[in-house]
């Protein structure tokens, strides 16, 4: 046993009865007194908490610590709190949090207040054997502080455990109890907050048998409930991840009303199909402008050294211009419009379906619907895919793209209606295929981008730098383009279109439509 | 995890001060460091306040794993142990021989502490020998402090022509001056020399200090206790320096 304990303080004892019952066989020396705030921090979509793990600052320190075994626990000296991984100091912590946090910005879930007095134990040699921290938690709730607990902390230091038992040995004796449960998950308790309450992932548990309508606002309810979600984290600008999600989620809300729309009245489609392109045209330009800040260090890295700063005109230029967007953008967002809008789709979407309400084709079940449109679509994509040669236009390449997109989503939607494994093979080979197209398109859009602020750029320097940038940018969507034809091979091979076939033409379900 | 050792065929050139304080300073920014403490003159151990002397002796180094665990130390500092010295580790060099693969032991021996550590610092006796080669294949980087003189000079050279012929990686050697006096024009020469020829050098420069040799009575880190002065501030600077090209 060499874990570090907590101990609860006995009502009917103090520090100093404490103390002095270890003074016989140690020195005790006062190592530091504290009193200030501990702030717990994750992300939005609760990152740490999913990988075991929390993270909080006090007394100038940051600490990760973790109930799992997989990462040790680790502090950094901070002089400000951070708010993304970046700001953190360059060290252990933050080599461990760099893969875990990437974009997201930490958000402050509960703060408390602690008085925290840590002591060394000494022996004779004035070695240090182990440590005890005394610590009070309050939580403050306006004007009144609630005490959380009052806790004992003896941790060991490694190799003298015979010191650590002596003392836990005493601690026992003297009427402290272990105090199993975990701080952090209490607080969580207090403060009402549920971890894990939120990703950008679609999952939704589906019935077979479930009426087709039915089953498509269980899809759209779900991704509704991502664009909520994700509204208050764009309007504070806290990270770039909650625009992105919500454009996501727009997307895919679109892609579902386009694809599977069919089964409610026509007039649901159209002022779908009108109200969520919408949603994307006003979130387009902050997206971009966000996708360019996120390139920098890889644009950067595309430079010789002494270039590397003459692109910086660019990236000033659009951030004057983000504010402005940005500023729009929460305009639109906080408009009476789009209150009304969300109204109007809320209440569709908790209106329950009804035969009348539900259009001719949601006679049949969800898993012959599903079927026979995710055939469909799969179908779409090779015979397009196959009519495009080396020198195809790259409008046809861009219309895969789309076509592709609806695909994934299909099988995202629908995913929990067929053998998991399968799905994520056919999800996992479709994304390599995605990424060839996707990265083609990004890469010619940058090209122009960067082109339109060249027409109006004056300074030499900056021309210069952005115009190898531009030609950098160019030979890689060569390279990405004449990777399209194996990867595209790859995915249309008979073991993917006898999978297909296998999984979404059963009972000859396309034959009824 | 990352292991560093601290190496030189000459003895006397502030490798045990860089250990103690390298890994003092790594533990600062949170990492968590375990120092092997191979001299049998159990220098680094007296730094910390630790005992030399360990259960079963040699042999733990030999058969690692468990015999490892049982002996690390935790120093006074949160998160930095320490794996002491034995005054049987003189023998290392017979023991080596007497076993398989008798330059790869260390390694195999350490590898089980690669989860639980970020740094391992390994410092090392003097001299060349099959403790050293060990101590090579089992470092990622060693860490050569050289005294800007004549005879420092020829040692490093020695050293480098022995990576060579052993075909260890050069790059993994990070040499830097040590114990230097700038007043002494001998050693602004002979700086100037070495940088001319051996461009990896790192540019920190870790002074001659009354304060590095009060370690052994504080039995504290300079770091610890006067981390703001002229050597505090070196071992900072050399250790940023380190991790920028271990990191980079």
């Amino acid at each position: 046993m060499n874990r570090e304990i907590n101990y609860l303080f006995p009502a009917d004892s103090n520090k100093d009865v404490l103390l002095e019952n270890l003074g016989s066989n140690y020195k005790v020396k006062n190592e530091y007194h504290w009193r200030g705030e501990r702030i717990y921090f994750d992300t939005f979509d609760w990152r740490l908490y999913n990988k075991s793990c929390f993270l909080f600052s006090e007394n100038n320190k940051i600490y990760l610590k973790s109930w799992g075994k997989n990462i040790q626990p680790k502090y950094v000296q901070i002089r400000r709190i951070p708010k993304f991984v970046w700001q953190i100091p360059d060290s252990a912590l933050r080599r461990e949090l760099e893969p875990i946090l990437e974009v997201r910005a930490l958000i402050s879930l509960a703060t408390i207040l602690v008085d925290q007095q840590k002591f060394r134990i000494l022996n004779k040699i004035e070695k240090t054997v182990a440590y005890l921290i005394l610590e009070n938690s309050y939580l403050s709730q306006g004007e009144k502080t609630q005490e959380i607990i009052k806790l004992v902390t003896l941790i060991p230091v490694r190799g003298f455990y015979d010191h650590y038992q002596n003392i836990h040995n005493l601690l026992k004796k003297k009427k402290f109890k272990e105090f199993q449960a975990n701080l952090f998950e209490n607080i969580l308790l207090i403060k009402e907050l549920t971890p894990g309450t939120y990703s950008s992932k679609v999952t939704i548990q589906l019935d077979p048998q479930m009426d087709a309508a039915e089953a498509v606002k269980e899809i759209l309810s779900s991704l509704f409930n991502i664009i909520r979600r994700n509204e208050q984290g764009i309007l504070e600008d806290i990270d770039t991840e909650f625009l992105h999600d919500y454009r996501v989620a727009v997307r895919k809300t679109r892609s579902a009303y386009g694809q599977l729309g069919n089964v409610f009245d026509a007039k649901i489609y159209e002022t779908a199909k009108k109200d969520f392109s919408q949603l994307g045209s006003w979130t387009n330009r902050m997206r971009d402008i966000d996708v360019y800040n996120l390139k920098k260090n890889e644009y950067q890295n595309m430079l010789p050294n002494n270039m590397k700063k003459d692109i910086e005109p660019f990236f000033k230029n659009l951030n004057q211009e983000r504010k402005i967007v940005h500023k729009n953008l929460v305009n639109k967002l906080t408009s009476q419009d789009y209150k009304q809008s969300i109204a109007y789709w809320e209440r569709f979407l908790r209106k329950p379906v009804t035969r009348k309400s539900s259009a001719i084709q949601s006679k049949w079940s969800i898993l012959e619907y599903a079927s026979s449109i995710i055939m469909k679509r799969f179908k779409k994509v090779i015979k397009l895919g196959e009519s495009i040669t080396v020198g195809s236009p790259d409008e046809l390449l861009h219309k895969l793209r789309i076509e592709c997109k609806k695909l994934r989503y299909l099988l995202e939607f629908f995913a929990s209606l067929f053998p998991l494994q399968h799905i994520v093979f056919l999800i996992k080979q479709l994304k390599i295929l995605q990424d060839n197209l996707g990265d083609f398109n990004d890469l010619s859009v940058q090209q122009q981008t960067l082109q339109k602020f060249v027409e109006k750029e004056t300074n030499k320097k900056t021309l210069l730098a952005v115009g190898m940038l531009i030609g950098k940018l160019n030979e890689k969507q060569t390279r990405v383009r004449e990777a399209f034809d194996n990867t595209f091979q790859q995915f249309a091979s008979p073991k993917m279109r006898k999978l297909f076939m296998k999984l979404f033409s059963s009972g000859n379900v396309s034959d009824k439509w | 995890m990352v292991i560093l050792s601290l190496y030189n065929i000459k003895g006397g050139v502030g490798k045990t001060a860089t250990a103690v304080n390298l890994s003092y300073l790594s533990t600062l920014e949170g990492a968590k460091t375990l120092v092997c403490d191979l001299d049998p003159q159990g220098s680094a151990s007296y730094y910390f306040r630790i005992q030399s002397g360990i259960k079963s002796g040699i042999k733990t180094l030999i058969a690692g794993g468990r015999k490892i665990d049982i002996n690390i130390k935790g120093t006074d500092y949160e998160n930095l142990d320490l794996l002491p010295s034995d005054f049987s580790f003189r023998n290392l060099d017979l023991k080596f021989h007497q076993v398989k693969k008798p330059k790869k032991r260390l390694s195999k021996s350490l590898s089980p502490k690669a989860g639980e550590y970020d740094f391992i610092f390994i410092d090392c006796p003097p001299n060349i020998t099959l403790v050293s080669e060990n101590v090579f294949n089992a470092s990622d980087y060693v860490l050569v402090p050289v005294i800007p003189t004549t005879l420092s000079y020829r040692t490093y050279k020695k050293l480098i022509s022995f990576f060579k012929k052993h075909t260890f990686e050069t790059k993994q050697i990070i040499p830097f001056f040590s114990m230097v006096e700038i007043r002494k024009k001998l050693h602004r020469e002979m700086m100037q020399k070495m940088r001319g020829k051996y461009p990896d050098l790192l540019q920190s420069v870790i002074p001659y200090a009354s304060l590095v040799e009060q370690m052994g009575i504080y039995r504290k880190p300079v770091t610890h206790f006067r981390p703001n002065s002229t050597a505090g501030q070196s071992y900072k600077l050399l250790w940023d320096e380190i991790k920028d090209r271990i990191f980079r």
